[in-house]
């Protein structure tokens, strides 16, 4: 999609998303043409179908305090994990608190401004000779504008689209980043699933060999065959799982032996703002959260379940949360993906949290510090509403915090209101 | 940690280097970066048709000159007119109560050294007469004027006093900004009845090498050649220091350190909204350092900012662009690692400690004229500790000729009774001039390169 932008100041195109003219230097206002007419984001949208009522059907009830129906899906304290909701289809509507066309809610306004960062194809927008931070050209290895140190390789990669904002960043202690992540949007006239928005972040697992290259792989797989599916029209369930058995292949591919073979972790999410429903597949400790945008919303949640020692130590009422944490085994994986890795219990479930919000992957470099859906939550308010922001914002928080290990963050935002009534 | 750029000059232009000594780490949500940024230029002696320079010699010629002054100036002049290279313009000026070209003449110009044009000068000085008032606002004014009739190059002028400028405040600080930027000019202030601060703020806007007091009469002949040499070994002009800084910024000082404190921080000249031109006058085969504060936006942990790109830029003359002739980077890099962000650099609290002495001799002697000798003792006694920590055995000597010094090291002193005049000028006019550190050699040295790993 292509949309002319002009300074206000001196006339001169600049490109959606900037936030300075690169002819005159000024600061240019968020929301001129940010989000290209007609695009799904742009849509008004209507708050319905939230979580009530959704019943788990083939997600097992982890435990017995938390298990059952939990209206609206707030996490109980302390209960940082949600259950396996799978919905089967979003299809009620609620007519009535339709908007009219054309007359998107105040909320949307704000959120969908920062939303359009760089235009499709998702790749890093920072191309040869721009700064990966901002909108000026580099020079000696430094951003003429904001003065950066230009990162090497994957040091720190940002992927900026209109419809979600990835940041990965080596951290402070690790030599490399074997994080990798990978987003996709369903171009907004595709026939099937216009909009939807495909995201996977991969942590390469510390212990075994390339495990950078088993997470790029594994991200980079794994987005093709969701989007590929997707775009065919399959279900999101059906595509994550096909996407879970292709990345877990091409990982297992590039392993020279059994006793040799590169790991990593595997989340991903589809994003589909026609019907509101938020799909999760992952294998490992990386993580998916839901992250409450207002009152209004869902609150925010943990969508996925680490396959971790601790999380099973939890789960099996051996140890506390807390004392499972402080273990040496606490990040020790029960599942990943890798040549090594038997055949992967992949981990689906599909959600349709009530907007606005954001849906947040991220590798345990981040949640080591901010654990808690709410901790996310109130780390950076409204992180929907700013993706990119956001998305920098919780690096920043994992690096000021130590940033002992590599950090992911993918933010994925979600308009106000659920599913896209009357839309498809 | 010494970020160093050389460029490949051209023959008839100095070389120019850039070193920048700092700490770049600093604690996570600091914003202050310091740096000192040493600049040397190897030039090349200029010679015959190359040279474009300019020199005026101003003599104050009021009346208080009259008798063993005025014959010692004429000395002077005539030392400094004999050691002009040939070929150089120049002029020589009689300053009164109004500025009168004694040579070549009223309407003339400059002239253009040579052996005849020499002669007839020191003719013209012998026939100088003392009378009249002393207004160097006027003469400065005439100066500027006559190096406006030479085109570009080198423009120098000395400028001898023997007394208070009587102009009116604002009339002396006009012409100030009118010559500001026309020509470099060092200042000597002879016997003891002129003002230090005046001479001081002439030196400011014409960016001189700090005023000198000129004790003895008899001394006056060596200086001006001195001076005359050293300006006819200034190989270029109008040499900036650009300064570039990241967007969301503050340049908090750029000050001149070595060889003496100068503030640069006014004389800015915005390029960009982001990148300001720092005069520095002419160069010659020399090295001054400066002391660069920026105040940027705190980073995150492990990144590395340009906080401020340095260079050395020669304007373009007769239309050709101007020519950058070195850079350094001053870095920031934000580490969790608390010994390594509070470690200061050596140079930086070096020169911040020069420069809070030639504050606190001049703050002491101010104090002292004012008759407020709790303040005189207290900060002409903190400038006996910054002397004495320092190793500037100059200004201490000079402080010991004011105070008696107690406790060098706590910096306690007793005011002396009846210090001499001409002890407490030297010392005022001295208290700009630093005592240089060199950049440390060796060691681990990663200069401006991004660091693996």
């Amino acid at each position: 999609m292509t949309k002319v932008r002009t300074c206000p100041a001196c006339s001169d195109r600049v490109a959606v998303g900037d936030a300075f003219c690169e002819g005159c230097g000024r600061p240019l206002p968020e929301d001129v043409g940010a989000v290209p007419a007609g695009h799904p984001d742009s849509v008004p949208t209507a708050p319905q179908a939230s979580m009530s009522g959704a019943a788990p059907p083939d997600g097992p009830a982890p435990d017995a305090s938390r298990g059952g129906t939990r209206p609206d899906l707030v996490p109980g304290e302390g209960a940082p994990t949600a259950p396996q909701v799978s919905l089967n289809a979003v299809s009620d509507e609620r007519p009535g608190l339709v908007p009219t066309e054309g007359a998107p809610t105040a909320p949307q306004v704000s959120l969908a401004a920062p939303l359009a960062t760089r235009s499709d194809p998702p790749a890093p927008p920072a191309g040869p000779g721009l700064c990966v931070w901002c909108p000026g050209r580099v020079g000696d290895g430094y951003c003429e504008k904001c003065g950066l140190l230009q990162p090497t390789g994957r040091d720190h990669v940002e992927v900026r689209t209109h419809a979600a904002v990835g940041v990965s960043d080596r951290g402070l202690r690790h030599k490399r980043n074997e994080d990798a992540m990978a987003i996709r949007v369903i171009d907004a006239d595709a026939p099937h699933a216009p909009g939807v928005v495909c995201a996977v972040v991969c942590d390469g697992v510390s212990s075994s060999p390339r495990s950078d290259e088993a997470s790029r792989v594994s991200a980079e797989t794994g987005v093709a065959v969701l989007a590929e599916r997707v775009r065919g029209g399959a279900d999101p369930r059906e595509a994550t799982g096909a996407a879970m058995t292709r990345a877990a292949e091409a990982v297992a591919g590039i392993a020279d032996s059994a006793g040799s073979a590169p790991a990593c972790t595997f989340v991903s999410a589809v994003v589909d703002p026609a019907t509101g429903t938020v799909t999760v597949g992952w294998v490992g400790d990386s993580r998916a959260y839901w992250l409450s945008g207002g009152p209004s919303s869902s609150a925010s949640a943990l969508l996925t379940k680490d396959d971790s020692w601790s999380e099973a130590m939890v789960q099996m009422g051996t140890l506390s949360r807390e004392e499972a944490m402080r273990s040496a085994n606490a990040h020790a994986l029960i599942a990943w993906m890798g040549a090594d890795s038997g055949e992967i219990d992949a981990h689906i479930s599909t959600v349709t949290p009530t907007g606005p919000g954001a849906v947040v992957l991220c590798s345990d470099g981040l949640w080591n510090y901010y654990p808690g859906a709410q901790d996310l939550t109130d780390a950076v308010p409204e992180a929907g509403a700013r993706p990119r922001d956001a998305a920098r914002a919780y690096v920043s928080l994992a690096l000021r915090a130590g940033g002992k290990d590599n950090i992911t963050v993918v933010v994925v935002p979600v308009p106000p209101g659920g599913s896209r009534a009357g839309h498809d | 940690m010494p970020d160093t750029t050389d460029r490949a000059a051209r023959a008839d232009e100095p070389a120019f280097r850039i070193e920048v000594d700092q700490n770049r780490f600093l604690p996570i949500g600091a914003r202050e970066v310091h740096a000192i940024v040493g600049v040397t230029s190897h030039g090349p002696v200029p010679t015959g048709a190359s040279v474009n320079a300019a020199e005026a010699v101003i003599v104050d010629t009021s009346g208080s000159m009259y008798g063993e002054r005025l014959d010692a100036a004429k000395h002077a002049a005539r030392a400094a007119v004999e050691t002009l290279r040939e070929g150089v313009r120049f002029a020589v000026v009689s300053g009164h109560t109004r500025a009168h070209v004694v040579y070549p003449g009223d309407g003339a110009g400059m002239a253009r050294a040579d052996d005849t044009t020499r002669a007839e000068a020191l003719a013209a000085i012998g026939r100088l007469r003392a009378g009249g008032g002393t207004r160097m606002g006027t003469w400065l004014t005439r100066a500027a004027e006559l190096f406006a009739t030479v085109g570009d190059g080198v423009k120098h002028a000395i400028l001898l006093t023997d007394g208070q400028n009587n102009e009116a405040d604002e009339d002396f600080e006009r012409a100030l900004n009118r010559v500001t930027g026309a020509f470099v000019c060092d200042c000597r202030g002879v016997g003891t009845d002129w003002k230090v601060d005046e001479l001081r703020r002439i030196d400011a806007a014409l960016l001189g090498g700090g005023p000198g007091v000129i004790a003895d009469p008899g001394d006056m002949a060596a200086d001006f050649r001195a001076m005359t040499r050293a300006s006819m070994g200034k190989a270029v002009a109008d040499v900036a220091l650009r300064l570039w800084t990241p967007r969301g910024s503050v340049v908090r000082h750029v000050k001149q350190v070595a060889p003496t404190v100068r503030d640069l921080t006014g004389r800015e000249v915005e390029r960009t909204p982001q990148t300001g031109d720092y005069p520095t006058g002419s160069w010659g085969t020399e090295s001054r350092d400066y002391h660069v504060c920026v105040e940027v936006p705190p980073g995150d942990p492990g990144r590395r900012l340009r906080a401020g790109w340095v260079r050395v830029v020669l304007p373009g003359t007769d239309g050709a662009p101007e020519r950058v002739l070195a850079s350094g980077n001053i870095l920031a890099e934000w580490t969790p690692d608390e010994g390594r962000a509070t470690e200061i650099d050596f140079r930086v609290a070096h020169y911040t400690g020069q420069a809070e002495l030639a504050q606190a001799v001049q703050d002491g002697l101010a104090a002292r004229r004012d008759g407020d000798d709790d303040t005189a003792t207290t900060r002409l006694g903190r400038a006996v500790a910054l002397a004495h920590e320092s190793g500037n055995e100059e200004t201490a000597r000079l402080l010991g000729r004011v105070v008696d010094v107690v406790d060098p090291v706590a910096g306690t002193v007793r005011l002396k009774p009846g210090v001499a005049k001409v002890d407490e000028m030297t010392l005022d006019t001295n208290s700009t001039r630093t005592v240089r550190t060199r950049p440390r050699q060796g060691g681990p040295d990663t200069g401006g390169a991004p660091v693996p790993g």
